[in-house]
């Protein structure tokens, strides 16, 4: 979450915050690194979302930070070639970051940065390797643990 | 906070499913038996909650509800499903895709 902060941010937001943050970390280490990827794709194509929105500033601001977030979270696990395409990944959206109002304000610029969003996504699925299985929900076990439950039902 | 819908949810747990991600839901859609479960913040957290209640994987796509512009989206990596003919995150399928934006609208328009 990114708060628009006209005085100093009260203590339960930080803390709300922290522990949000926390706690879907564990969730996104729990998932298999392919995965991951899948998400961080996700997340990349989302982030080209409701530009009529009235809060579209601090909506793309959030998923640009919590892209950040993901691939923090991932690039020790990779291999080194999809680490540094990662890590330009990281450049550019912390760069976009910094220049969020300017981007949102400007139509080009907005236009060019939800087109370089949609192939970064793109870019990082084809990465996932997801798309090459005829089932990854089975080979990586997605949602986690839902078919141990189930065997254990059985 | 995730809840499985078969009607229209409460105020109340519209606002729950919003905690997480406070502009939109991440929704999984039961395309057969005509019922999602949405909040949190993963899609996978929805999907486990229909596979839970009965759902069938193949019947189970991902979507996200945006309530102030009343839009619904289709990229989940959960509906990568190259044995369904489907190997993008957005549902390629136009039937498959108007199933889940009625069922969406269904039941969050009537909120």
């Amino acid at each position: 979450m990114i708060y628009l902060l006209r005085s100093p941010a009260t203590s339960e937001q930080v803390v709300i915050e922290s522990g949000k943050l926390q706690a879907r970390r564990e969730r996104f280490m729990n998932l298999a690194v392919p995965v991951r990827l899948g998400e961080l794709a996700e997340s990349l194509a989302l982030a080209t979302m409701a530009p009529d929105h009235p809060q579209y500033t601090k909506i793309l601001g959030r998923f640009l930070s919590e892209t950040i977030s993901c691939i923090d979270w991932t690039l020790a696990e990779v291999d080194p070639e999809v680490q540094s395409e990662l890590a330009e990944l990281r450049s550019q959206l912390s760069e976009w970051l910094r220049d969020l109002q300017a981007i949102v304000d400007d139509p080009l610029k907005r236009a060019l940065v939800v087109a370089a969003l949609k192939d970064w996504s793109q870019k990082i699925l084809d990465r996932s390797g997801l798309a090459s299985y005829d089932d990854w929900q089975v080979e990586f076990d997605y949602p986690p643990g839902i078919r141990a439950s189930a065997e254990v039902l059985v | 906070m995730i809840h499985l819908l078969e009607t229209t949810p409460s105020p109340h747990q519209l606002a729950e499913m919003l905690e997480e991600l406070e502009d939109y839901v991440k929704l999984a859609v039961d395309i057969e038996r005509e019922v999602a479960a949405g909040g949190g913040a993963l899609h996978a957290d929805c999907e486990a909650v229909l596979l839970g209640d009965g759902s069938e994987q193949e019947d189970i796509w991902g979507a996200d509800w945006i309530p102030a512009v009343r839009e619904v989206r289709y990229e989940s990596f959960i509906n990568i499903r190259p044995r369904q003919n489907n190997p993008a995150m957005t549902i390629l399928d136009p039937d498959i895709r108007d199933r889940v934006e009625a069922i969406v609208r269904k039941l969050f328009e009537a909120e």
